[in-house]
């Protein structure tokens, strides 16, 4: 989500004659991530570069690592699986265990959910606690999460770097997306009870920059449960599967009664997924966007 | 109200299986995509080996028809069917209008099932488990009635109704508690889980349908035979034994009979809430407290029901699919009370 | 053959000994009354005969020894009233009288033609035809007694277990249920067996009585030979004074003048 800087409460806390905090996504001029602290993002301001870092969340993890500032993480929740040299451990970001995370005496916790609970229990520590949500609706509310943490890690210049690059690979993608008569229709799976991203999601309003339209429009709402006989009746071009670490894959959804009938199943476009790229919003968003792209490019 | 015990008040029987019919028809004619009646209709005639008629459906809308309507209807009759049986004999065997097929710990048991299941999916990542959801759900639901069982017999000669209810209890809340700690642990398939604790008939397949049919024929046919029991067991323990009955014996039986049903049930559908304590209690104000007469009504009228809050779930927010749990809930708390209104038979 | 030949029986509840070694007969067609004190064990002998409670000794029902009996033969043989039976709600009188075939059906059977006859002869005898289709619930006590009474003789069991049957009734009832009890024995060749609080009543009504006290049989006899003013003084703690009346003694509860608590409030 993104958080305004509040300029006005950054400089009430300048306590010497430091560089103020910038607005983000502008290069910083002086070079030195010391000079750039004490940074206020939201509720949390640091007053120097954090690095003990803790994570409770995949998609901070990679966005983490993603920015440089992987160095300074010392800890990331046990489905942080990627990059691969992401510190694993047990700690849960679903039920957040204040004292297993004071464990690692942070100086800085990122999660994703449960702020309610989570950042007065931490805040009792004085562990400062950045909130980067797990539902952005947006690919500019990704930017903005990027943006937020290249702040508060002393990064601002990477993270700018980052974001722009998504940008560019995003806007390359879609401009070279085949030009269609018809756009493509697809199906994106979550789960094999028929929950499904909405074209108000993320991943439905970038994958409608490629010239693709989800079966399931909606105006706000993210993600719906559909109906078998909705999904075999709108008849996608592509289905999209993100549940494939559940067992789900191109066989099991071509058995499932009344679906042979779908041109997507009769073509045999149904595209596997990895489930980590597929669910999280980060930096890899451009590789899901790619890996579709990919996916449907031999297609008439 | 029926002079002679044993002998189903007709017109309401054939009532009953109107409202069959009428659940049936209308969860193949309607759904969230609209289909020419005809069409439905001779595509329905299709599915009999010897018929073979050009319904002029295209092949998807005919694949809508005869994979994923029809099972689905037949499912939700069948489910329907079995849950308010279930709850009938439970209510019957422990002498009370509160007991509901749930109440021995089947659904928290398959609940486990189902969540131990799915979260070593999600561990592992493949479906190459030998375990699939509907056998984990099963095995877990007649798990956790043997364990009730087993508790509520170690209470020495008190072996009254009201302690194995008390057993049920402490089971389900055992087990309840198990799949909690392990859905923390497991958070990210909560979503799945979920999904199949409020129940659904979305997934419904022939192949579902051939895994619950046995189990429904079965359980029907015996519960159907030894209703009478249930009206003998009215009386009393006590009384009932003067009466040349073993009312332990006929109570267990029963009682797991009805069990094995509603694990079958379960296993396929997830957990259906309301059908089974409120059809009985609507047929029992219907006609009378004589099981002989509750049981196969509540049959006909929990298909009917079930079918048919099923075709809400599915068409009401289209193209959503809305719990059926939630559904059945809806629907049948307004229709209880006015029932309850307008019945003069307050007897329970 | 004797109807009822009960030899040592013992029984305990719950690990208390309640009775401590009954010997009872009771012939064919005779009415035997148990009488005794609260917490003689009047209730527990019955149901002990009626096979419903475990215990030691032997019960033999017309020769037959009741502990090895099947429960459908034994429930052919005794018919039971019980002190407080359990109206099922909602249940009407026929469905009610019918459950007394329950002994008569086969294992997976419904009642035939015949069974239902039988019901509806006894609800004839017993004057409750027209309430065939009411409920239980709306009977009044007197009626109510005759319901149960009439399920017990559907079962149509040469030995009928009357435990307390005119309790909760008032003194026409009573009357009524005892008479008609006492013509259906004569008719049907019944043999009857039951407890009774109302010593008056039990007297009239029995041709023999048998004195429970503390789980032991302490007299027993005609009601003359069991209703003495000092068996009854010694084992209910009462006075009372013993008339003759038409068929039996009669029990009178005295109170001596001056005894007791002084006058005043």
């Amino acid at each position: 989500m993104r958080r305004p800087v509040p300029l006005a409460a950054a400089a009430a806390l300048l306590l010497a004659a430091c560089a103020g905090d910038e607005p983000p996504a502008e290069p910083d001029a002086t070079g030195t991530p010391g000079a750039l602290f004490p940074v206020t993002v939201g509720d949390v301001t640091l007053e120097e570069q954090p690095t003990r870092i803790v994570s409770l969340s995949p998609a901070v993890t990679e966005m983490l690592f993603a920015i440089g500032a992987g160095e300074q993480v010392v800890a990331v929740d046990e489905l942080s699986n990627y990059p691969p040299e992401a510190p694993v451990t047990d700690l849960s970001g679903f039920t957040v265990n204040p004292e297993a995370v004071a464990t690692y005496e942070p100086d800085l916790v990122v999660i994703s959910a449960f702020a309610d609970e989570v950042v007065p229990q931490l805040g009792a520590l004085d562990i400062p606690v950045h909130v980067a949500a797990d539902n952005p609706l947006t690919i500019e509310d990704v930017y903005g999460q990027i943006t937020d943490l290249g702040t508060l890690t002393g990064h601002p210049d990477e993270a700018a770097d980052v974001v722009e690059r998504m940008g560019q690979d995003l806007a390359k993608l879609a401009a070279d997306a085949p030009d269609r008569e018809e756009p493509l229709t697809y199906y994106f799976e979550i789960d094999d009870n028929y929950w499904s991203y909405t074209s108000a999601s993320i991943v439905g309003s970038l994958l409608s920059t490629v010239g693709m339209e989800n079966i399931a429009q909606e105006e706000s709402v993210v993600s719906v449960q559909l109906t078998a006989e909705a999904i075999v009746d709108a008849n996608p071009d592509v289905i999209l599967l993100a549940d494939t670490a559940y067992g789900v894959d191109a066989a099991t959804v071509a058995e499932r009664p009344g679906w042979s009938e779908i041109a997507a199943v009769r073509e045999g476009q149904i595209v596997e997924l990895d489930s980590d790229i597929a669910s999280r919003w980060g930096p890899r968003l451009v590789d899901l966007v790619a890996a579709v792209v990919d996916a449907v490019s031999q297609v008439p | 109200m029926a002079q002679r015990p044993g002998r189903v008040p007709v017109w309401w029987l054939l009532a009953g299986i109107g409202a069959v019919l009428v659940a049936g028809v209308a969860g193949l004619a309607f759904g969230p995509v609209r289909l020419p009646p005809l069409g439905v209709a001779a595509e329905t005639l299709n599915q009999l080996p010897w018929v073979e008629v050009d319904s002029g459906l295209s092949p998807r809308q005919a694949a809508i028809v005869s994979q994923i309507r029809l099972p689905r209807v037949v499912l939700g009759l069948l489910v329907g069917a079995m849950l308010a049986l279930a709850g009938g004999v439970y209510q019957g065997a422990f002498r009370n209008p509160l007991a509901e097929p749930y109440l021995l710990g089947v659904a928290a048991g398959a609940g486990l099932g189902v969540t131990v299941t799915v979260a070593l999916r999600g561990q592992t990542g493949t479906s190459d488990l030998p375990l699939t959801v509907p056998l984990a759900a099963f095995t877990g639901a007649v798990g956790a009635v043997v364990l009730t069982y087993l508790l509520g017999i170690t209470g020495g000669r008190d072996r009254s109704p009201a302690t194995l209810i008390l057993a049920g209890v402490a089971v389900s809340a055992f087990l309840a508690a198990l799949q909690t700690y392990l859905l923390q642990r497991h958070i990210e398939v909560i979503r799945d889980i979920y999904s199949w604790l409020l129940g659904r008939l979305g997934g419904a397949t022939w192949h579902d349908v051939r895994l619950l049919l046995p189990y429904a024929v079965v359980v029907a046919v015996v519960v159907l035979l030894l209703r009478r029991e249930l009206d003998v067991l009215s009386v009393g323990d006590d009384e009932a034994a003067s009466l040349g009955l073993h009312p332990q014996r006929s109570r267990y039986l029963l009682l797991a009979t009805a069990s094995l049903g509603t694990a079958a049930a379960v296993s396929v559908s997830g957990l259906i809430g309301f059908v089974g304590i409120i059809v009985p209690h609507l047929v029992r104000l219907l006609v009378g407290s004589s099981y002989r007469a509750i049981l196969p009504l509540a049959m006909l009228f929990g298909g009917a029901f079930l079918a048919l809050a099923d075709l809400a779930a599915r068409t009401v927010d289209a193209p959503r699919e809305v719990p059926i749990g939630v559904v059945t809930a809806l629907l049948g708390a307004p229709f209880f009370v006015v029932v309850l209104r307008t019945s003069r038979r307050v007897a329970v | 053959m004797t109807a009822v030949e009960v030899t040592g029986l013992r029984v305990a509840l719950d690990r208390v000994p309640i009775l401590h070694g009954i010997d009872l007969r009771a012939e064919p067609g005779e009415w035997v009354t148990v009488i005794g004190p609260n917490g003689a064990g009047k209730s527990t002998l019955l149901r002990a005969v009626g096979g419903v409670l475990p215990a030691t000794g032997t019960v033999r029902l017309f020769g037959n020894d009741l502990a090895r009996m099947p429960r459908r033969q034994r429930a052919r043989l005794v018919a039971a009233v019980a002190q407080s039976p359990v109206m099922p709600p909602g249940m009407t009188v026929f469905d009610y009288v019918l459950l007394g075939r329950t002994p008569h059906l086969p294992p997976l059977g419904r009642e035939s033609a015949a069974d239902l006859a039988v019901a509806g002869r006894v609800l004839a005898r017993l004057d409750l035809s027209g309430f065939a289709g009411r409920q239980l619930a709306t009977l009044s006590g007197g009626e109510r007694q005759r319901v149960f009474l009439a399920r017990a003789l559907a079962q149509e069991a040469p030995l009928l277990l009357l435990d307390e049957p005119t309790t909760a009734l008032d003194i026409g009832h009573q009357q009524e249920v005892l008479e008609l009890v006492d013509e259906l024995r004569h008719s049907h060749g019944l043999t009857v067996l039951a407890s009774m609080h109302d010593l008056s009543v039990a007297g009239e009504y029995a041709d023999k009585l048998v004195l429970l006290a503390g789980g032991k049989v302490v007299a027993e006899g005609t009601p003359a030979q069991v209703l003495t003013e000092e068996l009854l003084a010694d084992h209910y703690g009462a006075r009372v004074r013993v008339i003759p009346g038409g068929r039996g003694p009669l029990v009178v509860p005295v109170r001596v003048k001056g005894e007791g608590r002084p006058d005043g409030p």
